[in-house]
């Protein structure tokens, strides 16, 4: 399902005095359909980079990254669920709101008469507290974003879910909730999982690779 | 262009949320003020010198609202995050991009259109007379706006929020400039490259186009044609800046 290829990337800074920083180097692994891969890495160990590279959001300096056999582009990535480690939607926005949004840029508007059904049932599992959906994200604590977040990630439809410190932020009782929403969609063998954290113990989660990343290298 | 359009309404609410109709009401309020004021110290209660006061403000409040709104909207995105959760939804950049400054572009011609109801009002209600060709005056700096907004944009798409701000700034004063220092150089001993630079800007930067100072000596025909190549002569500094700014947005990495 997803294949990278020796993914390399290095930061230049400076202007005058060019200085490179290797953040990743050669980096590949593969990725089946119905299986979890655990990225696993001290803090600037490169984790985040390779997600950003897959996701688009940065560009690799070498290598490549394909999606069910094609170079990933705008159009796969729609089959692709992003939960971001510390970015968060426009915190103007409540969310409900932003979780319309989500459904209008993801979904065709014929299906609109169901979204506001759909995010309900999306903020009910996410466990955020009803008289919080109206509410500014801003004035909302890190924890209570991150659950809505993933709402987000609950009402996406993806073939495959890139998942960044998932649990961080996170009560108990909701890390428990969505660690066992893991196992059903792997258990259904429709989509597959990349989950990078600094935790071992989350390797409960039947996992098929674990690679661990040191300084920008697979080891 | 579904997307561009879930984009526009999406930063529409967000400018809407960042009280930028707030500003435009306290804006209007001074400016009402001080046209009143200017006019009532003047030795004769003239039209020409409360036109002129609105004029000036309207100019200001769409240079204030581009260049502050614009810059922002790109780096406030790039540092909260918000662009990342958007772009890996699998929206293009240039939907991203486009949607943003369409969004921004429709609140200045809200904002454009509500002054010149809110202005003709205060004019009436003070005993002048309708606007008339007087109209076409708003018509040209609204047209000028929206050119400010797309140099905003095409700053931000490379530059920081402070960097992009000070830019904008300058790109506008060397366009309202260009023409004047242009044609105070003709004649004068100067050297061949402050000619050539000031000739290109002259040529390709002037902003001062949009400021017509003979409209009351023009007919309804000639004001016409002279808003369709005014429209035309704003569209296509909008279409290359836009296309630029783009362009760059495209190469930008986002951290």
């Amino acid at each position: 399902m997803l294949l990278v290829q020796n993914l390399t990337k290095h930061f230049q800074i400076g202007f005058v005095r060019k200085k490179h920083i290797f953040s990743l180097e050669e980096i590949s692994f593969f990725l089946k359909k119905g299986e979890l891969i655990h990225l696993i890495g001290a803090n600037g160990s490169g984790k985040s980079t390779t997600l950003k590279i897959i996701m688009g959001l940065i560009k690799q300096t070498a290598g490549d990254v394909f999606f069910e056999e094609k170079p990933i582009t705008e159009k796969e990535r729609k089959n692709i669920a992003y939960l971001p480690e510390k970015i968060y939607p426009f915190l103007s926005l409540t969310p409900q709101e932003h979780l319309n949004f989500f459904l209008s840029y993801t979904r065709n508007f014929s299906q609109k008469k169901s979204f506001k059904k759909e995010i309900e049932q999306s903020l009910l599992w996410a466990e955020l507290q009803k008289e919080r959906w109206d509410i500014p994200l801003r004035f909302l604590s890190k924890g209570s974003r991150k659950k809505v977040l993933w709402a987000e990630v609950f009402l996406s439809q993806a073939k495959l879910y890139i998942l960044d410190e998932p649990f961080c932020d996170l009560d108990e009782s909701f890390r428990l909730k969505s660690l066992s929403w893991i196992e059903n969609k792997l258990k259904e063998k429709e989509s597959s999982f990349l989950l990078c954290n600094h935790y071992k113990e989350d390797l409960f989660l039947k996992t098929s690779q674990v690679l661990y990343l040191d300084n920008g290298r697979l080891s | 262009m579904k997307n561009t359009c879930v984009v526009t309404k999406e930063v529409f609410l967000l400018l809407k949320r960042d009280g930028v109709f707030f500003v435009f009401l306290l804006f209007c309020f001074f400016s009402i003020f001080f046209a009143n004021l200017a006019v009532s110290a003047s030795l004769n209660f003239s039209k020409k010198l409360f036109f002129d006061v609105g004029l000036f403000c309207y100019h200001f409040l769409g240079l204030f609202m581009a260049f502050f709104w614009g810059n922002r909207i790109l780096s406030d995105s790039f540092a909260g995050g918000s662009l990342a959760c958007r772009l890996c939804l699998g929206i293009c950049r240039r939907d991203f991009f486009l949607g943003a400054f369409l969004a921004l572009c429709f609140v200045q011609v809200i904002v454009g259109l509500f002054y010149i109801v809110l202005w003709q009002v205060v004019m009436h209600l003070l005993g002048f007379s309708w606007l008339g060709n007087a109209l076409f005056l708003f018509y040209s700096q609204t047209l000028l706006w929206l050119v400010l907004v797309a140099v905003a944009f095409f700053l931000s798409s490379f530059l920081s929020f402070n960097f992009s701000l000070i830019g904008s700034l300058l790109v506008w004063f060397l366009g309202m400039t260009s023409k004047a220092s242009f044609e105070a150089f003709q004649g004068e001993d100067i050297n061949i490259f402050s000619r050539s630079l000031s000739f290109f800007f002259a040529s390709f930067w002037d902003l001062s186009v949009f400021n017509i100072q003979y409209f009351d000596l023009l007919d309804h025909k000639a004001l016409i044609s002279l808003g369709i190549r005014l429209f035309a002569q704003a569209a296509s500094i909008v279409f290359v800046l836009l296309s630029l700014g783009a362009f760059f947005f495209e190469k930008r990495d986002i951290n």
